[in-house]
């Protein structure tokens, strides 16, 4: 089985409580979309980063 | 000199309260209060009071990035806008998930959960409390696999 996942504004590396679990999880994906307002430690491993306007 | 305020919604958290932005020759300076805003009246914590300062931080992502032989690569956005369209078509509805953030406004949660359900046809939209007390109910093995 694969995975994919696109995360809009939000990084879970931060506001999950285990990271450990969050990096091995996040690795197990086959493709990553990210969009966010800064380069985050969950764009950072991201297949694709998006910016994202604020207001 | 144009000074003016631009009456707006705070993106630290999810509770929306009203906020005066100061504009001065189109660059964001400062937060004024919002008296009418009906969740917090004016009133506003920590955070809000200084939520101008990113906006113009050079920290900022201004370019899509696209991973590359492992390095993540500027690219224009009709190259990014078809690299993820055509890998969310090489995967079946119940391979993708989609997270959305309370730091938007309504609005935006509402087209994200539009784009899910609606583009990539999702089988399951849920919140984040109802996904914590699932994943407990559930006990799924690729999470107890994740544990050890």
């Amino acid at each position: 089985m694969t995975n994919s996942m696109y995360v809009m504004r939000e990084n879970f590396m931060l506001s999950d409580p285990d990271l450990n679990k969050v990096i091995k999880a996040t690795k197990q994906l086959d493709f990553l979309a990210v969009k966010d307002l800064f380069l985050s430690k969950i764009a950072n491993l991201a297949d694709v980063a998006l910016p994202a306007a604020c207001f | 000199m144009e000074l003016k305020y631009v009456p707006t919604t705070c993106p630290y958290c999810g509770t929306g309260c009203g906020f005066n932005i100061v504009v001065k020759d189109g660059m964001a300076v400062g937060i004024e209060p919002w008296h009418r805003a009906p969740v917090n009246a004016g009133k506003l914590c920590q955070k809000g009071r200084y939520a101008y300062e990113f906006i113009h931080s050079k920290d900022r992502l201004v370019k899509p990035l696209v991973r590359k032989n492992g390095q993540l690569i500027v690219v224009s956005w009709e190259e990014a806008l078809a690299f993820i369209a055509g890998k969310f078509m090489t995967f079946h509805s119940e391979e993708i998930a989609c997270l959305s953030s309370a730091r938007t406004s309504n609005e935006e949660n509402y087209l994200m959960q539009k784009f899910a359900a609606l583009s990539l046809r999702l089988p399951m939209l849920i919140t984040v409390q109802d996904f914590a007390i699932l994943l407990q109910s559930l006990d799924l093995p690729q999470f107890s696999a994740l544990e050890q």
